[in-house]
């Protein structure tokens, strides 16, 4: 089988690594070349054996959670993100087409996504040395507003969660967790949101769940809307205790305050 | 605890089973009218068990990825279409673009590029789907380019060793993770 191909020849752009503003991605090959952004001109065409690649059937892409356009440290919460975060990137779909305006999170600031909240398992107290199951309770949600003079819609997203344990550890999480019985597994397992608690005493735990926003007009299609929104949800407070296992005569239930129990 | 519960089962069980039986029987007697069945509910098997299988999965999807693309590099962009089951239909044309460049310049490379995985950073499963982004530090700093003649003709200012969010996705039909982005963070340096 002979295919015929195009002969390109290439012309080098200045310095052109940086990919933003363009449509087009850089492959890992052109960044190793350095020939990124290069235009390629056709100006001819030669014969060579090959194999023609059929089309493949490649599946609807799924609705997936949208992509966060920021850099990760405004993706990760912390107490002091740069104010670059909060700031409109140059380049992108939105910069280049007058009628798609980029809105950042400053525009949809009346917009106020509903706050997350977090549960925990036990509920109000922990075994020291054992996990502690805690999830939030939050999900996508749209709310209803007015954006640059104009009805509009925009979804928030939960996207990370940022837990503190009140024990001087803290972890953020992309998963908002579940209750042990929703993941399918035993009491005090291990969850992908689970902590332990190495010591007795009473703790405070907080939560700061990282939102990002898109915004659209009269049902038009969903743009991103630059930067992520960080709201705190409810605190827990729990008591680390210790547990040990005793054997006693009688059945405790039966007589919780018989001896031993 | 755990013993009540254990009992409980098999008497649900049970109590189950006399039901069931109670509604065939009924049935039978009904003079053959038909007893109503649910549709089988279509059931989906998790691509990934958990976040750290995911998160394996997408490592090995993107070290076979590389590992492809730097076989097609090192032979000057020749037969760029193996690249294909590595990535999405979308990321190909830009990967055939790239190798075609190579091609063009009659450049290749010599040297292996490395990466390690920071951290997981969205985990996203979707019906027909799962989506995956971690976050990777790529170096190819060891990578050369060399032209025609064998010179090295490797440029001075390129960025081969930085931060990257690297975006796999898995649609059901294929149950395989593909290559759907790969963006460079210039604010953050491995």
């Amino acid at each position: 089988m002979v295919i015929r191909v195009l002969l390109a020849v290439v012309l080098l752009s200045a310095g052109g690594t940086s990919l933003e503003g363009g449509t087009q991605s850089c492959t890992t090959a052109e960044q190793i070349a350095g020939v990124c952004g290069n235009q390629v001109v056709l100006v001819g065409e030669e014969t060579f054996p090959g194999t023609p690649r059929t089309p493949r059937q490649e599946p609807v892409r799924p609705n997936f959670a949208p992509r966060n356009p920021q850099d990760p440290q405004c993706l990760r919460p912390q107490p002091n993100r740069p104010r670059s975060c909060f700031q409109v990137r140059a380049g992108g779909e939105a910069a280049g087409s007058p009628e798609i305006p980029t809105v950042t999170v400053r525009d949809i600031a009346t917009f106020v996504p509903t706050p997350g909240r977090q549960q925990m398992e036990p509920d109000g107290w922990a075994v020291a040395g054992l996990d502690t199951n805690f999830y939030a309770l939050t999900d996508p949600h749209v709310v209803n507003g007015t954006l640059l003079g104009r009805s509009a819609d925009v979804r928030f997203t939960p996207m990370s969660y940022h837990w503190a344990y009140g024990d001087g550890t803290a972890a953020t999480k992309a998963t908002k967790g579940g209750t042990w019985r929703a993941l399918g597994i035993a009491e005090f397992d291990p969850t992908p949101t689970s902590h332990v608690y190495e010591r007795l005493g009473d703790y405070t735990i907080t939560l700061s769940i990282v939102f990002a926003a898109e915004y659209r007009f009269a049902g038009g299609p969903w743009r991103p809307v630059v930067g992520t929104i960080t709201l705190p949800a409810n605190d827990l407070h729990l008591r680390v205790g210790s547990a040990k296992t005793v054997l006693v005569e009688h059945d405790c239930l039966a007589a919780p305050t018989g001896p031993g129990c | 605890m755990p013993t009540r519960l254990a009992t409980v089962g098999p008497m649900r069980s049970v109590v189950g089973a006399v039901s069931l039986a109670v509604i065939l029987l009924l049935a039978a007697c009904g003079g053959g009218n038909a007893v109503p069945t649910l549709a089988p509910t279509p059931t989906t098997t998790p691509l990934f068990a958990s976040e750290e299988e995911a998160l394996a999965a997408a490592e090995e999807a993107y070290a076979a990825y590389l590992a492809m693309s730097g076989l097609i590099s090192s032979e000057g962009g020749v037969e760029p279409e193996r690249i294909a089951p590595f990535v999405t239909e979308e990321r190909l044309v830009d990967e055939l673009r790239g190798f075609e460049t190579y091609r063009a310049l009659g450049i290749r490379t010599e040297g292996n590029d490395t990466f390690r995985v920071l951290e997981i950073q969205r985990f996203d499963v979707a019906p027909g789907g799962v989506e995956i982004a971690i976050y990777v530090c790529w170096d190819a700093s060891e990578v050369r380019v060399f032209d025609q003649d064998g010179t090295d003709v490797t440029p001075e200012d390129r960025d081969v060793n930085d931060l990257r969010e690297i975006v796999l996705v898995a649609f059901n039909e294929q149950r395989r993770l593909v290559l759907e982005s790969d963006t460079p963070w210039s604010s953050e340096s491995c």
